[in-house]
């Protein structure tokens, strides 16, 4: 008996100590919907989660980036590579850059992880976020591939052509009151009187 | 309310380019332009805050304190049109001298109010498009020029365009004239929406150039010469740098301080890399002050020496220009400096003769016209 209660003392001491804070309180708890876990070259590792998934283009979305051993002392950069190319791809409002590097910032709601919140992927396609982490013991590198379908609702040009429909008979007037003044505008003489 | 004059003895204008020239508006249209001016700078203090809530906090719906103040401004400028156009209707007396139409063969609209109610009736919709839009894709306003979002800048630059010509149609009394610099000073900052939004799109594709400078030099070439135009003196230039300055120097007070205090209150985190700068001083050049007061010099020089204002108005419109780039050059945006100054110096010159020929055109609406719908 008394071996069984020592054992479950152990197992519930285990237990205890197993559930260490970052797991007892993952990152936006009840939002998160998916994780990657991206291998960096010095065999640590980065947990990538996401609010969506998968990701649709030009849908808002959080993500939370934590490194293994959390993100005391470090610094941690990404670069979003578009589909096009282009090495700026998420842009955000404000956002601290070293070159095309994202510096990342404490999430929010989540200050104990790197994270961006209320951001989109523009271009639907394959994104490469390219991460690096600065820490005391070098800079480790790692790269994640992320695919964003298809954006929802209708197709763009038509939002833009229902958007900017009602405008057109606006321009057609402009033009039209445009021409129509040119003999008052000519008949005015160019002066500083009055 | 009954047709009156406001001041002074029925139509003196003979010469329709005559500011000194004391017409007849009724008081409603005056009453109304005050309100249209109240209205605006509502809905510009949202607008401002709510792109500090933007990039300082994030999180959004459509109920947020800055959407509520940025629809409030919109309402006033809706039911002060409205107002108007059915006391025009119902009204008997004289004829306003301010050009007018008849709406449904009902309603006699004098124009400035036609267009600020479409303009709020459009940007009310747009509002619930933008909504939907919202909806759909969440609230990353990070990611360029939306339909919802480029619809409700057409819409709120109608409103601008409203309250500008409300004012051309006054400029009688000093405190008129005020108010047509106050409004030029909001409209200078509040056009920036729009140009900045068009001048992306439309000019993105060009090596080199930063278009938003060109959409930024076009605002402040435009504005600077209607009042050059509309007024035909070298003070009211003057005026619209010093109330700029207050406008852009109050919104830079209020936005930070206001988005924190929000914040707090809803139990909002701000942002880890938030510094809390106001974005109105970014948003358009804080050095556009000493342009206007170089313009009021500009015009007196010429006045004295018998200069024409085509040249003068271009010269003005190219000076904003140049100011715009070496102002974001300053700031570090990225950009080829002269490809971007030659553009931005040709797109103001072009942009400063527009403002003059449109001022011509707004000064004519202070005076009777024949086919002038009688109130």
């Amino acid at each position: 008996m008394r071996r069984a209660l020592t054992a479950m003392a152990a197992v519930a001491v285990v237990a205890l100590f197993a559930a260490s804070p970052a797991a007892a309180a993952p990152p936006l708890p009840g939002e998160i919907v998916h994780t990657e876990t991206v291998r960096m070259s010095d065999q640590s590792a980065i947990t990538v989660s996401f609010t969506r998934w998968p990701i649709r283009a030009l849908e808002s979305l959080d993500f939370t980036f934590e490194p293994t051993g959390g993100i005391a002392g470090r610094t941690g950069l990404v670069t979003t590579v578009a589909p096009n190319g282009d090495r700026r791809g998420l842009k955000g409002i404000f956002l601290q850059r070293r070159g095309d590097s994202i510096v990342l910032p404490r999430h929010p709601r989540a200050r104990q992880v790197w994270g961006l919140d209320v951001v989109a992927m523009p271009e639907e396609g394959t994104w490469r976020f390219e991460f690096a982490v600065e820490g005391p013991g070098g800079t480790s590198t790692g790269v994640l591939p992320i695919q964003a379908i298809a954006p929802p609702g209708p197709p763009l040009p038509l939002s833009w052509t229902i958007a900017l429909a009602p405008w057109a008979p606006v321009a057609l007037l402009l033009i039209g009151g445009w021409r129509r003044g040119r003999r008052i505008r000519q008949s005015a003489r160019p002066t500083w009187s009055g | 309310m009954a047709t009156r004059s406001t001041t002074g003895p029925p139509n003196r204008a003979d010469n329709p380019d005559s500011v000194g020239a004391v017409r007849d508006v009724p008081r409603r249209e005056v009453t109304g332009a005050w309100f249209l001016l109240a209205g605006y700078a509502t809905l510009l203090v949202g607008m401002v805050w709510d792109g500090q809530w933007h990039g300082d906090v994030g999180p959004d719906n459509f109920w947020t304190a800055p959407h509520l103040l940025l629809y409030a401004g919109t309402g006033i400028i809706g039911l002060t049109c409205l107002t108007v156009v059915l006391l025009s209707t119902w009204a008997r007396g004289p004829a306003t001298e301010t050009p007018s139409v008849r709406v449904l063969r009902t309603f006699r609209a004098p124009w400035p109010f036609l267009v600020g109610g479409l303009g709020a009736a459009a940007n009310l919709l747009y509002g619930g498009a933008d909504l939907w839009w919202h909806d759909l894709y969440g609230f990353d306003i990070a990611i360029g020029a939306t339909p919802s979002h480029l619809g409700l800048s057409l819409a709120i630059q109608t409103e601008i365009f409203a309250m500008v010509m409300a004012f051309a149609v006054l400029r009688r009394t000093r405190s008129e004239r005020w108010g047509l610099v106050l409004a030029v000073g909001l409209a200078t900052l509040g056009s920036t929406s729009l140009f900045g939004q068009l001048s992306e799109l439309v000019l993105d594709w060009v090596p080199g150039l930063a278009p938003r400078v060109i959409g930024l030099g076009a605002v402040a070439a435009l504005m600077l010469s209607l009042v050059v135009g509309l007024t035909r003196g070298w003070r009211w230039p003057a005026a619209a740098g010093l109330m700029f300055l207050a406008v852009q120097g109050g919104l830079a007070l209020f936005a930070p301080a206001a988005t924190r205090w929000y914040a707090e209150a809803i139990g909002q985190p701000m942002r880890d890399y938030t510094t809390n700068l106001p974005q109105s001083l970014v948003g358009f050049p804080v050095t556009f002050p000493l342009v206007a007061l170089l313009a009021g010099g500009m015009v007196a020089w010429a006045v004295r020496r018998g200069v024409g204002p085509s040249r003068i108005t271009a010269a003005v419109g190219a000076l904003a220009g140049l100011n715009t780039v070496l102002f974001y050059q300053f700031l570090g945006m990225e950009m080829n400096l002269l490809v971007t100054t030659l553009a931005v110096t040709a797109v103001g010159a072009g942009t400063g003769w527009l403002g003059w020929e449109c001022a011509t055109l707004l000064r004519r609406f202070g005076v009777r016209v024949p086919g002038a719908v009688a109130a």
